[in-house]
């Protein structure tokens, strides 16, 4: 999960889940998480939701005295680790004060990236442009937008293989956690026939 | 308090100690299948109850334990939830349950048949 503090708080809630929970629904639980802070809900009341629902999964799957009093110890020193994570400092560090998106559906790309960023109350518009095959699912271009305003910096892309599979293209972007800025990001799409590439790969054919 | 058992016409009702969220889950579940962030969105909606996600996850392995309800194949990373047979006859038992103390309430209170 990207490192923002209301996310790093649920995550932090969601590691006191036991492994076999966390491996069936760890992902949606995160997701689900994500939307409803979209939402309005406080990451705050999220993380505890999960903190009490795991406690009582420890309980549950714990066999015996000994077993329910190390579910209850798992699950008391999972709640100080939430209670650190909320009252970390806002993360000096240049690492922890960039949120990190990947794009891990092609197919769905301009979709997944604005519910992404949507969750993090980024003000960051994606658009789509025709490519050719090789380059739809990834990022074509991106950029800041507008004036600089206070709580700014810029974006950066982070670079993986293609949807394709060729080396080279940009599937995730890097946002500065306290960005303030209005931002455009152009994810490419499969082209219908006849449309021009706005963007094309070196082994692009037409549309 | 020792706690009871409610079984009436409609069967044992198997829902009385499993949980208010329960009841709500599988109340809109009855409406077609859901995943958590639908069914959240669902019950905040019918009943102004807005679930925490944790008591949403805590209800639905219990209910799934139960086999009142199953997991279907997940679109995406979410898994949608159907409301087993089993699920439907111990919802109806619950409402059937509910239906009589509610009934018998009004008329104590001089409320009359509503």
């Amino acid at each position: 999960m990207p490192g923002s503090r209301p996310l790093r708080l649920v995550a932090a809630a969601l590691r006191c889940y036991p492994r076999r929970w966390r491996r069936r629904h760890g992902d949606e639980a995160a997701e689900l998480a994500a939307l409803l802070m979209r939402d309005g809900m406080p990451a705050r009341s999220i993380a505890w939701s999960y903190v009490k629902g795991a406690a009582a999964a420890r309980l549950l799957s714990s066999r015996g005295h000994l077993g329910a009093a190390a579910g209850a110890l798992l699950a008391a020193a999972c709640s100080l680790g939430v209670a650190l994570a909320l009252l970390a400092p806002s993360a000096p560090a240049s690492a922890a004060s960039m949120v990190r998106l990947r794009i891990t559906r092609p197919a769905g790309a301009a979709a997944q990236l604005r519910a992404l960023l949507r969750a993090h109350h980024f003000d960051i518009t994606v658009t789509q442009e025709p490519v050719s095959p090789g380059l739809a699912g990834s990022i074509i271009t991106f950029g800041r937008e507008g004036p600089p305003r206070a709580g700014g910096g810029t974006l950066g892309g982070i670079t993986g293989p293609c949807p394709g599979g060729a080396p080279g293209c940009t599937d995730g972007i890097v946002v500065p956690a306290h960005f303030g800025g209005a931002a455009l990001i152009v994810v490419g799409r499969a082209a219908r026939p006849g449309e021009r590439y706005a963007a094309a790969s070196r082994h692009g054919r037409p549309g | 308090m020792t706690p009871v058992e409610r079984d009436g016409p409609g069967g044992r009702d198997v829902l009385h100690r499993a949980g208010d969220a329960s009841v709500l889950i599988l109340t809109s579940l009855a409406g077609g299948d859901k995943h958590g962030y639908a069914l959240i969105k669902d019950i905040r909606g019918f009943a102004g109850v807005r679930l925490g996600p944790g008591t949403l996850y805590g209800a639905l392995d219990r209910l799934e334990r139960l086999g009142l309800i199953e997991a279907l194949p997940a679109e995406d990373r979410r898994h949608p939830y159907r409301i087993t047979p089993a699920g439907v006859t111990a919802l109806r038992a619950h409402l059937d349950s509910i239906e009589r103390v509610r009934a018998a309430g009004r008329l104590r209170l001089g409320l009359g048949e509503a």
